[in-house]
This record gives C-alpha cells, structure tokens and sequence, in this order.
C-alpha cells in the first residue's frame, strides 16, 4: 500500500504532511509521462493510490497568453482516462483545473474566443465525465480552498521561481487534510449519528424560558443564523446522516416548539430519535444507540455547552465531539466546511442514504407492530417483498458501503471498496448477490449482500443490515448463494466465520443452517461446509 | 557587529525550524550552521525551510531574500 504522488510543479513538501500514509513522489514534472507509459512507477503492484495533484497555471503553459490551445491539459486528460481503465485495481485522485487569477485579457476574457475561464470549465466539464466513467477516479474541486483561503495565501510567489514550489504551506497543510478527507469519504468510512442539543444550538435562547414563539428563529438578526443552520442540517440529513436530538428540556417544551414554531425548518420526522429529559446525556446517547441498533462510536455529538461537551468526551471518548464556534454567524459554515467533511464525508450518496431517516422511523414503527404478535404471524403482518439481484452493476456503490459499514450482522468482516466490487461483479469466477426488501412500512432498499466465490465454492462475504435482522432474510439470500454453486456444477459450500469484536450475534449461524464446521483456526476463525445435491 | 547581538530567542525558533524542515537534530545546528556546513541543507532542503520558514514567521520572503539567506544567522535576521 503506497500512495504515488505525481505532479508539475514541486509536490515534495506534501509528502510528510501525509504521515503516516506511505507516499513517494514521481521523478519531476512526469505526471503526464508516468500516466502514458507502460511499465512507470505508477504501475507498479505496491502502488494503491496514485495522487495525480497539478498546478493548473503551468499545465497551460502558452495558453495561459492566449498562444493556442491548451495541448497539455488535454494530454492529461488522455492519460488519465488511459491510466484509470488499464488500472481498474488503483485508486487515482485529481485536484480538478484551477487557474490562478491572471488573465490576460483582462475583463474580455469572459466573451473572448480564447476565454480562460471557458477553457477551464470545458477541462472540468471532461474531468467530471471521466470520473463519473471510471469509479476508481476521484476528483476533488480545489477551487474551494482557494475560495475559501484566497490564492494570496495559498500561491507562493517566490519559492515557485526559485524551487518550483507552487503553494505555501498553509496550501500543502490543506492538501493533505484534503486528500484524507476524500479517500476516507471513498472508503465510506464516515459516521453515521449526527446528535445535536437543541437551546442555544439549533435556536438562539431557552425555550423552556421563551416559549416555543419567542427564541431566536426567524429570516432576521441571529435568528436567521439559526435557521441556516437548521438548513445545513436538513441538507446533511438528505446525504444519509441520521439526526437525533438529545436535550435538557421538559419534553412538553420540546413537543411545543416542534408544533408551533413556524420557523422550524427540521421536523419531528426529520430525527431518528428525540430525547428531552433531564438524565446525562451521555446515558440518553447510549439509549439510542441500541434504539438505532448502531455503536456510539459512529455518533458525533454537537452541542454549545463546553460541559457537558466534556462530559461526552470523558464518559464517551469514542464519540467525535467538536468544539462549537464562537460566533453564532458561522453556525453554518463551521458544519458544512469542518464537521461535514470531517466526519461525515461521502464520495457518493445513493438512493438509500436518501432515505435513510425514513427507513430508521419505519423501523421504529415495526417494532411497535412486533410487541403484539408472534414472530411468524409479526412477519406476515410486515407482507414482505424481497428480490435478490447477482451481478447488478448498478449496485456496486450499495455493496461496497456495505462492506465498510457492516459490522454485526457479517461474517466475514472483509471491507471492499468500489473497485473491488467492480472486479468481482465482473469476474465470471464470482458472484455478487444483493437482496433488496420492501414491507408496507416502506422500502428498504438492498439490504443483504453476499459475495460468493464460485471457483472454490466458498462464501467470501455473507451480511445483512441491522436494520432488518430478526426477519428471516438471511435465509433466502444464503440459498441463492447456495443454489448458484450448485449451478456451477459445485457438491459442497463453504461458509467462514471470522469473529470480530462486534459480530458474535453470527458466530453460530452457519451451523444454525446446517452448515458443518471444519476446522478452526488460532485466531478463531471457523471453517464450514455443506453438501449439495444436483438437483 | 549587529548581528552577533541576535537575540537567543529568535536564533533558537530558527533553528528549529531548519531542524523540522531538514529532519534533523537541532543539537547539530548553531547559530553559523548554513547550507554551506550542513549535510542536508541543499538546494531542496533549502526550499523547504523557506517554506516552513514563512509559516511559523507569517512573512514570505522575495526571491533574492530566498536566494541570499543561506544560514541560521541570515534567518533569524529576516524574524520579524
């Protein structure tokens, strides 16, 4: 696992910024040489991830003075689009086209025939259509850092004319924090909780004092502070972040505000769990994390009360805990430009990170539903439809997230990413089985996977979400898998149990489906198998 | 004369800022060390210094100060 760091300018300086990722540079200025050419360093097996991070400035070389057109920015391109489909296994990252500020056409640039702003957009019009071709290439928008810090800040004017350094160190601080961020977010290994108090966080002032009328949220002064922020959070919730409150407040306040207060931008069905009373808040967390059936350590907790911020940290160190700004004016931007990226990073959001809260609040209901009646009759009641897809490309975002965020119900425990999931779906010696799950609470979207192995007949990957365990489902996507094999000519399975510290719920589910073991080995994993009959 | 007055204190931030940015023992630094004595302060190092020489002073150098400043002293010189 290394990371391969190529450019054309002077990148050195990132390379310790990215410890303790193992990162080498490229000889100088063979971005484009080592993507184009067969047998470079940036093919070699050990390499995982190659970082393709260029000054766009010095990629336009005479462009950048209106002499012709922008030859090697296209030639990059070409590479990298070469680069991504011969290297399916490595994972390629590029910063998208940022020209400085310069222009030399002054204001006429804009309606020029040889714009530098209608170059860049078409450079990044043709780097976002390769990405979205090719899974293993993801891009990251730099422009926004230097929105946000000012290229004053960020362009180092003198050690580029004497070392070829482009940026500050400020610049390569943001680089590598940025680069973490975005293979992280690819990996999907983001968390899933977003709890936040509610006085003085998602409204200014008491509400137990005020009434639900008379705190701070409005279209003016804070109260507009507040109501962004309440946004920003409606926005994350839409990405797949579960939101729950956990506030010290008589719950009849709380149910007030939520009914009377127009301005509310969050509702109640927005939260996957509210909870106003007066016990630790560290207690109210851990409730709903087993009501979520989700570990505290996928929770981040924001509230504007240093104590009991504190409290969180020290009764429940594995909760992310970020201190809260200042300054109610930047409420908004402190979530979506520190935390979000932090801790709730995604590369892509899917269908069910959409519709997650619902899918979480139906949960709710089918419990309910489940305290009256028998399992057999509790399951009838649900009138479940599932569908079971192999090989659906479509789905390979799902499956690997999957894999990441799987943690109870798997047996195997194995995290893929998306270019693995691409192999093995198109891999003929494998199978990719998904099963998909509606009831009348609503659909759940794919909710099992298995990834089977049909050359040795061994079942590499077995899971199920937490969120529909109990229902049988298990069941129905194990025989596929089992029936596949059989169809590859195959007389026995294999199933694998690797225990981890959080799947103990399966350690007995292959023998519980006459599976029988075979031999174990000294770091507990067990080894089943099963006879099958042609048919 | 002027320089052999530089303060402890900015001669001491220098040095460990050529020490980071060079991965070497400030132990093996002084107030003369320079590109000239020290093993890895070459031309690439060199930059590096600068680089981490901007950040902890908030003050960028100009091209000729990048090309001319070439030890401790010259450095801690340049702290505002």
């Amino acid at each position: 696992m290394t990371y391969l760091l190529l450019s054309n300018v002077n990148m050195q300086p990132l390379l310790a910024r990215l410890k303790p990722i193992a990162a080498e540079c490229g000889a100088y200025n063979s971005l484009i040489a080592d993507l184009a050419t067969a047998g470079s360093p940036a093919t070699a097996a050990d390499v995982s991830h190659v970082l393709c991070l260029f000054d766009t400035d010095t990629m336009m070389a005479d462009a950048l003075y209106g002499a012709g057109p922008p030859e090697q920015c296209e030639m990059f391109l070409d590479a990298l689009e070469e680069f991504c489909r011969r290297h399916p296994e490595k994972v390629v990252v590029a910063n998208t086209f940022c020209l400085s500020s310069s222009r030399s056409l002054g204001f006429a640039d804009l309606i020029h025939r040889d714009s530098l702003k209608a170059i860049e957009t078409a450079l990044n019009g043709r780097l976002v259509a390769l990405a979205k071709a090719n899974v293993n290439l993801l891009i990251f928008d730099i422009e926004l850092l230097f929105r946000r810090h000012g290229e004053e800040a960020l362009f180092s004017s003198a050690l580029w004319y004497a070392g070829r350094i482009r940026y500050t160190a400020r610049m390569f601080d943001l680089l590598a924090t940025t680069v973490r961020q975005l293979v992280a977010a690819y990996t999907q290994a983001c968390r899933k909780v977003l709890v936040v108090d509610l006085d003085n966080t998602l409204w200014g002032g008491i509400v137990g004092e005020l009434g639900p009328i008379g705190v701070a949220l409005g279209e003016d002064g804070s109260g507009r502070c507040y109501r962004d922020f309440q946004r920003a959070l409606k926005a994350l919730q839409r990405t797949g972040v579960l939101l729950a409150v956990v506030s010290k407040n008589n719950q009849a306040d709380v149910d007030e505000i939520f009914d009377e207060n127009p301005a509310m931008i969050l509702r109640r069905e927005d939260f996957a769990a509210i909870v106003a009373n007066w016990e630790p808040k560290a207690e109210n967390i851990v409730k709903i994390a087993e009501t979520l059936n989700l570990g505290t350590d996928s929770f981040v907790f924001i509230d504007d009360n240093p104590v009991e911020r504190d409290l969180i940290r020290k009764f429940l160190p594995e909760v992310a805990v970020p201190d809260f700004p200042d300054r109610v004016e930047n409420l908004q931007g402190w979530l979506l430009r520190e935390v979000a990226p932090a801790w709730f990073g995604k590369y892509t959001v899917t269908a069910e990170d959409e519709a997650k809260t619902e899918q979480y609040r139906a949960n709710t209901a089918r419990q309910k539903l489940a305290a009256g009646f028998d399992l057999d009759s509790y399951l009838r009641e649900l009138n479940i439809e599932c569908n079971i897809h192999v090989d659906a490309a479509g789905h390979v975002a799902r499956a690997a997230q999957m894999t990441q965020k799987t943690s109870q119900f798997n047996l195997t425990t194995r995290r893929y990413d998306v270019t693995d999931l691409v192999r093995f779906v198109e891999s003929t010696n494998h199978a990719v089985l998904m099963l998909d799950y509606r009831d009348r609470f609503g659909d759940e979207g794919s909710v099992g996977l298995a990834i089977v192995d049909l050359m040795e007949g061994r079942i590499d990957t077995f899971l199920a979400s937490c969120r529909v365990i109990g229902r049988k489902l298990e069941q129905r996507l194990l025989d596929k898998a089992v029936e596949l094999c059989r169809d590859r000519g195959l007389h026995k399975v294999i199933g694998e149990y690797i225990p981890s510290r959080k799947n103990r719920m399966v350690a007995s589910f292959y023998e519980d489906h006459g599976f029988k073991p075979l031999q174990q080995s000294p770091d507990g994993a067990v080894m089943y198998e099963k006879s099958i009959d042609a048919r | 004369m002027r320089s052999r007055s530089m303060p402890d204190d900015k001669l001491a931030a220098v040095i460990d800022v050529v020490s980071k940015a060079l991965d070497i023992s400030p132990d093996d630094l002084g107030p003369e060390s320079s590109m000239d004595n020290t093993p890895l302060w070459d031309s690439v190092g060199h930059m590096t210094i600068c680089l981490e020489f901007e950040r902890r002073f908030g003050r960028s150098l100009d091209l000729d100060k990048v090309f001319t400043t070439l030890s401790v002293r010259d450095l801690a010189a340049l702290v505002p």
